[in-house]
């Protein structure tokens, strides 16, 4: 019954495990689909808030600058065209430090003292009337820019250089989350400000960094990635804005890790969720699995003992008829049927010391551990050995056709030769005298094999399926109980092999006990039996 | 054997020994060759203090602080005795004698006298401090080429790009090398400090701190700077009682602040505010990175703020020394405190002459200097800003000492 638990257990396991996954399949797909929603969503989400984050700093920016601007024209109308315009564009700048250096620009200007981020043909628009700006440079380690601005006064301008160090510090201090930051660069890519104080140093120093070719392009009108990977090598999503007047673009970044926690904490608990709904499921298929195939279990054994039950009273229920015959006769009291009731007794004796091996047979359990290597050749002959004084009774000629070499296998000797003669007396049995049975050994698909051939009436075809299950044999005179082929189906199944037959009416039958093969005769440097 | 596997488990828990800490500090310009000299005119000067060290140094009011003379006194007008720390020796291993400390302040135009356990140091200039003088005096062996200190370091390498200078003894927990990077230009020093290549960085602008502003591994650090932005009179060109007008004019609050923003101290002591006399417009002499302050000053001059004149440095000191000017906006030293103004000084560019405060320098009277100063003012202290630095933050901040943090670097801490 031992090898009956674990196969219920393995089946319960696949029962469960079938369930589970019917179930939790589809249930797998869609936690799939969610977790590719949430992270496309969450990304999505990040990146948009970035995005918002630069065009909310950009604003800011543009916002400062045309201030600036205003106040510079505001100023250079109020006194630009002042005869002491000079000083008082000096006073003026003391309240208002972000425009920077303030001067009067006229055609007499010395070169020295011109703006010099402005060209000679800006210089000629500005003066013919116009407002001119420069590009953004660094001066001083900040931003700044030079603006001209008419005073209202011709050929005689109001020129600025505006400290946009305001600008950089705005940059600065955007905070995006834990370790997010912004960035702003020129149109060349070159960084202006960072939020990240170890990129700070390509401000001064110009070198580019991971971002400024997507800053270029951006300026460029092209589009820049949303995911890129930044100095240092980590992953970030970017939100990306322009302010097309000043010519700079600003970053806003957050790294992907941080940035998707939310969503990776939600795909967490999802992933944790489908792990214990499998889990619970595979535990629930499991418990059920087991209980219904102990109660087919039980079904089945009531049903195996109302088959044996069947069979032990048909048989002994002849056995008892013949018997009382026998007594019949020993009754008569006449010597003359002494003879009779000798062998009428005999038989029945070796009948019934059948019917008590085989069912002996029955309750011997092949345990691998104890395997031992035979050697097929040696062990045809030994069954030969054993079943020759039944051929002989029947008048079957009994026959070993060898292998070349040696072939070995491994398996319980016992057990081996309980099938190997019950296929053997079958055969016999089977034959009419002066037939003869053959016990050949060979080798059928890497698997060792011994066929028993007879050449007797052979066996219906329909009956072939069933040939092997208990009870089912049609002799049900004699010694037969109907337990021998299941049972040598049992032996060979415990050795890892099978029993297998052919058979055409007429013509005879050929039982193969198939066999694995074992390497080497001193595979545990056991004795080796040879027969 | 219990005691063997007991040193065995000792040994095996002692924790290791802690890596050598080399502190880079970045600097621009070329740097000149390391020596005793007092006016190298470059950035070695960083590490000058750690390889060679004077008699004495001069504390914040002007007291005397003991250096390589573990003990001193004021010896006459000109004179200063002292006594050397004992078992002092310069890197070499050599012994400090008398002849060394002769030879050492001869360069600086002062004369030694062996008074056996004492040294007596004289000086005949006139009108400066012995202990300034001698704070300023490197005390050295040379032996062939090699110039040798008695400071902690000892040079192991230099160029004009780069000097390292190892400590003698290693102590742990303390920095054990300095190394000076020169870069061609201040930003770059300055960028090189941001990426990481450099760990500290001296004098940083105010204007430039906010970079070093949220990176992790840098600190910001403040100390009271020694060089104040005044507004210095021409004595020659306007009386005691304008000057001290002009000095209460100056003393507000928004002319600091509009010129030099919070972060710059205002002095101590200000003087009373007072009208303005009328009179004549006076001009503004500035040099070029000192414009702004100029403008605020003629307009805190209302109707006596003149032109304002900004000129290159060469020409700037040649006008004040000349006495072309009224005002004019500089950045003065003020630390040691009053020496500077003492008639005939060196660093008195203005001609400045007031003999009570000769009289209290010269009895070491350093209060009553500065009161004198007040009474008679060469010019009007707007504020001082502080000296900004930036340093690696695995350095324990140091203590304040007189003359900025540098003096102290030895006593640095490294955090582990």
């Amino acid at each position: 019954m031992g090898g009956f638990a674990v196969t219920r257990r393995r089946i319960a396991v696949l029962l469960a495990a079938m369930v589970a996954l019917s179930g939790v399949l589809p249930l797998g797909m869609l936690a799939v689909l969610g977790v590719q929603t949430i992270r496309r969503r969450g990304e999505q989400a990040s990146q948009e808030a970035l995005r918002a984050i630069a065009e909310q700093a950009a604003a800011r920016i543009a916002d400062y600058v045309a201030q600036q601007r205003v106040m510079l024209r505001a100023l250079a109308m109020a006194v630009g065209g002042e005869a002491d315009a000079p000083r008082r564009l000096q006073d003026a700048s003391l309240d208002a430090p972000s425009l920077g250096k303030l001067r009067i620009v006229s055609p007499q200007t010395p070169p020295k003292d011109l703006p010099h981020a402005l060209d000679g043909m800006q210089i000629v628009k500005a003066l013919s009337g116009a407002e001119v700006a420069s590009k953004t440079y660094l001066a001083d380690l900040a931003p700044v820019m030079d603006v001209c601005v008419p005073s209202g006064k011709r050929e005689r301008v109001v020129c600025a250089t505006l400290d946009l160090l305001e600008l950089q510090r705005q940059v600065q201090r955007v905070r995006i989350g834990d370790s997010g930051y912004a960035l702003a660069f020129d149109r060349t890519g070159r960084l202006l400000a960072a939020g990240a104080g170890v990129l700070r140093a390509a401000v001064l120093t110009g070198e580019p960094i991971a971002e400024s070719p997507a800053a270029a392009r951006l300026a460029g009108g092209e589009k820049a990635p949303q995911r890129l990977r930044a100095d240092g090598g980590r992953e970030v999503i970017a939100g990306w804005a322009s302010l097309p007047e000043l010519g700079w673009t600003i970053a806003a970044e957050e790294p992907v890790d941080e940035a998707l926690r939310g969503a990776r904490g939600a795909l967490l608990w999802l992933s944790l969720g489908a792990a214990a709904t499998l889990l619970l499921s595979l535990a629930l298929g499991y418990a059920q699995a087991r209980r219904m195939l102990a109660e087919l279990e039980l079904e089945e054994r009531w049903r195996t003992a109302g088959q044996i039950a069947s069979g032990i009273t048909h048989d002994l229920g002849h056995r008892l008829a013949v018997l009382q015959q026998t007594k019949a006769l020993a009754e008569t009291n006449d010597a003359e049927y002494l003879p009779r009731i000798r062998d009428s007794l005999a038989s029945e004796v070796e009948t019934l010391k059948r019917f008590v091996s085989d069912f002996a047979d029955l309750t011997r359990e092949a345990r691998p551990a104890d395997f031992l290597p035979v050697e097929l050749n040696a062990f045809a002959e030994s069954v030969k050995s054993n079943a020759e004084a039944h051929a002989a009774a029947s008048g079957v000629q009994l026959e070993v056709a060898r292998a070349p070499g040696e072939i070995w296998v491994r398996g319980d000797r016992y057990m081996l030769e309980r099938a190997a003669l019950n296929l053997a007396r079958n055969a016999i049995e089977a034959s009419l005298a002066g037939k003869r049975v053959r016990l050949a050994v060979g080798h059928e698909d890497g698997s060792a094999v011994l066929r028993v051939e007879d050449q007797g009436a052979g066996i219906d075809a329909e009956r072939l399926p069933t040939l092997f299950d208990s009870f089912s044999s049609t002799k049900r005179t004699g010694a037969h109980v109907g337990m021998g082929l299941p049972n040598v189906r049992r032996i060979a199944l415990a050795h890892g092999g099978e029993v297998k037959v052919k058979s055409k009416k007429g013509e005879g039958s050929t039982f193969t006990l198939v066999l694995p093969t074992s390497d080497s005769a001193n595979e545990q440097g056991a004795a080796i039996p040879r027969g | 054997m219990r005691a063997f596997l007991a040193v065995i488990v000792v040994a095996a828990c002692k924790p290791a020994a802690a890596p050598r800490f080399t502190l880079r500090i970045a600097v621009s310009g070329p740097l000149a060759p390391m020596g005793p000299d007092a006016e190298l005119r470059s950035w070695t000067v960083v590490a000058q203090e750690y390889v060679f060290e004077p008699l004495v140094n001069i504390g914040l009011d002007g007291e005397i602080l003991p250096a390589l003379a573990a003990k001193a006194e004021i010896a006459g007008t000109n004179g200063l005795r002292v006594w050397l720390r004992g078992g002092a020796q310069f890197s070499d291993g050599s012994p400090v004698t008398f002849a060394d400390v002769a030879d050492s302040v001869a360069a600086s135009k002062l004369r030694a006298t062996n008074e056996g356990q004492s040294i007596l140091v004289t000086s005949s200039e006139p009108g400066v401090p012995i202990e300034l003088l001698l704070s300023r005096t490197f005390i050295f062996r040379r032996a062939g080429n090699r110039v040798s200190g008695t400071g902690e370091f000892a040079v192991a390498e230099e160029d004009a790009t780069h000097l390292l200078v190892n400590r003698l003894q290693s102590e742990p927990g303390f920095i054990d090398r300095v190394r000076v990077d020169s870069y061609p230009t201040p930003q770059e020093a300055f960028a090189r400090t941001l990426k990481g290549d450099a760990d500290f960085l001296v004098e940083v602008e105010p204007r430039w701190v906010e970079f070093f502003e949220g990176v992790p591994r840098l600190r910001i650090l403040r100390a009271p700077g020694t060089r104040a932005n005044m507004v210095a009179f021409n004595p020659a060109r306007l009386s005691r009682s304008e000057r001290l007008a002009l000095a209460g004019a100056l003393a507000a609050d928004d002319i600091r602040r509009l010129a030099f923003g919070d972060d710059c101290v205002p002095p101590g002591r200000r003087p009373g505010i007072e009208p303005l006399p009328a009179g004549r417009a006076l001009e503004v002499l500035a040099l070029p990175f000192f414009d702004r302050f100029a403008f605020v000053v003629r307009r805190a001059l209302t109707e006596r703020g003149g032109a304002v004149r900004v000129v290159e440095a060469p020409d700037f000191i040649a006008t004040v020394r000349s006495g072309g000017f009224d005002l004019a906006t500089f950045r003065f030293l003020v630390w040691p405190a009053a020496f500077v103004w003492r008639t005939g000084a060196e660093s008195n560019l203005l001609g400045y002459s007031n003999p009570a405060v000769d009289a209290a320098i010269d009895a070491r009277n350093w209060t009553g200097a500065q009161r004198a100063l007040e009474e008679d003012p060469p010019g009007a202290v707007v504020c001082t800003p502080p000296s900004v630095l930036v340093l690696d933050a695995r350095i324990k901040v140091p203590p304040f000492s007189p003359g900025g943090f540098m003096r102290s670097l030895p006593r640095w801490e490294v955090l582990q």
